[in-house]
């Protein structure tokens, strides 16, 4: 019984918190609007970290090289001679571990006009890249996945679609339809290609109001057609990504050092490369994200701690109202930490009311989000048990924050003090 | 019939202010309280009757002297144990009830036990003090519906539900007509019954007379913070 007699006081401070009602809501309100915000920053930047660690995943084992001095964008203008395949493979301690090739020939420039108003950015573009199905037996890396349809096949002047694309194309991309694809800005260079698959492609969290590339993928024989056709550039590649049989990231960026290290001391001469994980690039975006994560969260607290600053003057100005109440209280045996202990009740009552409101808050919110129509795009917001349990613990913090000093202030009375000025 | 001695003061003074202007409330009062008696402390306003009760009740500290109660200094006790004695010896009622309106009228009762917590007893306890006091049947309704009569009897109940020793009522019938407070008097003056010692601050001769007719009855007398042996008038003229 003696555990349980703070029951006692609880529910008297829970009666006592809803006293005023309408204080009692606003308070509340305040703390939801804090407690929201953080509960749908935390929902967002879960979804974001949910799809980084998916794409870290599917860089295991993958090493992609380049001709050096080129950096990795969306369209290296890289060119690597067709007998990087067998350097690759005889480079000490790396073609043990390749199991497969994966041979791009990326468009030089992916300005395909015709769909430049189609898209959902005006700046976002469609990348063709061009793959060699024949070095690569097992079609590993991002295209494994057709959810519809087939893969392309070669010599057929077919091709792959991003599923993204099926969302957000203002143009047929349906099974079956064709489209024609601009290699360079003169539109020298063209390709008509027939929608026989769509791969599956997750979004990786970026924002929609970012230019974004889409990845058409056909056979690399065509692309190399095209450009034969316009007497340019031909018979090059554009990246070499290997899938390597490796059981860590660490493995990963080994063999990317390997590579660099062979390249460095003239391995590959006349041609230079230089080798990269996407490993390490999402491993930096990650840490970019955690700085926009923390600062997010810090703004979502400092968001959170206003509404514990209403808490604080909803109950200051409650004891000042019942400070006849309070001296009454200790006049008939109750002791200081009890008066704490009813006002830190009443204000953890309050914000558990918020965070309740709040929680109701933001899934309605992230419901509204998760549309297409607002800067969130169709980046998944996940909620978690964890961000639901973060919500209420920072609610008891902010009642406990709100409630101690008011709390203290009423346990200060001295009931002959007061009773006597009344 | 031996009586022993509950409560006592010894050379007690309480001086309100500081420096130069302070106001004696108390000067030197020596006084000894027997257990089962029921006092009424009378005096003008300002006299120092409030603030001997305040001394006795431990709600106020002398600024001399030493307050016995129950054998116990209270002025030595730190904070927490003042508000256990507070719990376990005195029951205080006061002029305006102080009654918690968004509570009934059973919650109130019960008011000084909510943080120890509520036993079936205690309940059972809160009921029949009610009935004591005449509103048994008024257990939950809410305070603001009652009459100053019925929320002094509530106060009352209040007062008696930790069973104190002391009552210490501080002009109990100030807000009532004559007949409600002559009710309210015989009610706590009946406390004697139960072994309760009861004290009444009031300046309404009509209740220092009902006092001095009981058996235990006493009348004692302030004036500028000093207890007086012989008043210079009768109370039965005032």
């Amino acid at each position: 019984m003696v555990k349980l007699r703070f029951r006692f006081l609880f529910k008297f401070s829970v009666r006592n918190a809803f006293r005023k009602k309408s204080t009692a809501f606003l308070s509340s309100l305040a703390v939801a609007i804090g407690l929201m915000l953080v509960f749908v920053v935390g929902a967002y930047t879960t979804g974001v970290q949910a799809q980084f660690d998916d794409n870290l995943t599917r860089t295991l084992g993958i090493v992609n090289v380049i001709e050096k001095s080129e950096i990795l964008i969306s369209t290296p203008d890289s060119n690597l001679p067709l007998t990087i395949i067998d350097d690759l493979q005889n480079t000490d301690e790396v073609g043990e571990f390749v199991i497969d090739y994966n041979i791009e020939c990326q468009a030089p420039y992916s300005y395909t006009v015709e769909y430049w108003d189609k898209l959902e950015n005006p700046d976002d573009k469609l990348i063709v890249i061009g793959l060699n199905k024949s070095l690569d037996a097992n079609w590993g890396g991002f295209t494994t996945r057709i959810i519809q349809g087939r893969n392309f096949e070669v010599g057929q002047n077919e091709t792959i679609i991003s599923s993204l694309l099926t969302d957000i194309a203002d143009f047929p991309v349906s099974i079956g339809s064709k489209i024609t694809l601009t290699l360079d800005v003169i539109g020298r260079e063209t390709l008509n290609l027939t929608i026989v698959g769509i791969y599956e492609s997750i979004e990786d969290g970026t924002p929609p109001f970012v230019p974004r590339n889409y990845a058409v993928y056909t056979d690399i024989q065509a692309v190399w057609d095209a450009r034969n056709q316009s007497r340019i550039e031909t018979d090059i590649y554009t990246m070499v990504s290997l899938r390597c049989n490796v059981d860590s990231y660490q493995d990963t960026l080994a063999l990317v050092e390997r590579i660099n290290d062979f390249s460095n001391t003239g391995g590959y001469d006349p041609t230079y490369v230089s080798a990269f994980s996407l490993y390490a690039f999402y491993e930096a975006v990650e840490q970019n994200l955690e700085i926009i994560d923390n600062f997010t969260a810090i703004l979502g607290i400092i968001t959170a701690l206003s509404g514990g600053l209403a808490i604080i003057v909803g109950q200051l100005m409650s004891v000042s109202s019942r400070i006849k109440e309070f001296a009454i209280l200790k006049a008939t045996g109750w002791k200081s930490k009890h008066i704490i202990l009813n006002i830190l009740y009443e204000s953890i009552t309050l914000s558990l009311l918020g965070a309740g409101m709040g929680l109701v808050m933001g899934a309605t919110l992230i419901f509204l989000l998760r549309g297409n129509v607002t800067p969130f795009g169709n980046t998944p917001i996940i909620i978690t048990y964890r961000g639901i349990f973060q919500v209420v613990i920072y609610a008891v913090f902010l009642g406990v924050l709100g409630g101690l000093y008011p709390g203290i202030k009423a346990a200060r009375v001295r009931p002959v003090k007061v009773l006597k000025e009344l | 019939m031996i009586r022993i001695s509950l409560i006592e003061l010894k050379k007690v003074s309480k001086i309100f202010g500081e420096e130069i202007r302070t106001i004696k409330a108390l000067d030197n009062v020596d006084l000894t309280i027997e257990k089962g008696k029921v006092i009424t402390i009378m005096g003008p306003s300002g006299s120092g009757k409030s603030t001997l009760l305040n001394l006795i009740g431990a709600m106020d500290d002398p600024t001399s002297g030493e307050v016995y109660v129950n054998n116990t200094e209270i002025g030595r006790l730190p904070e927490r144990k003042l508000a256990v004695f507070r719990k376990n010896i005195i029951g205080f009622v006061f002029q305006n009830y102080y009654l918690l309106p968004n509570i009934d009228v059973v919650g109130n009762v019960l008011l000084p036990l909510i943080p120890y917590g509520i036993s079936s007893q205690n309940r059972m306890k809160a009921l029949e003090l009610l009935e004591l006091v005449g509103l048994g049947d008024r257990i939950h309704s809410k305070v603001g519906k009652l009459s100053g009569g019925e929320s002094q009897r509530v106060a009352i109940a209040r007062a008696l539900i930790n069973d104190p020793e002391v009552i210490l009522a501080d002009e109990p019938t100030g807000n009532l007509d004559s007949k409600t407070g002559k009710s309210i008097v015989e009610l706590l003056i009946n406390l004697t019954e139960q072994g309760k010692t009861v004290i009444i601050v009031t300046h309404d001769p009509r209740i220092a007379k009902m006092v001095l007719e009981h058996r235990y009855g006493k009348n004692i007398w302030i004036n500028d913070g000093k207890l007086i042996d012989n008043p210079d008038f009768d109370i039965y003229e005032w």
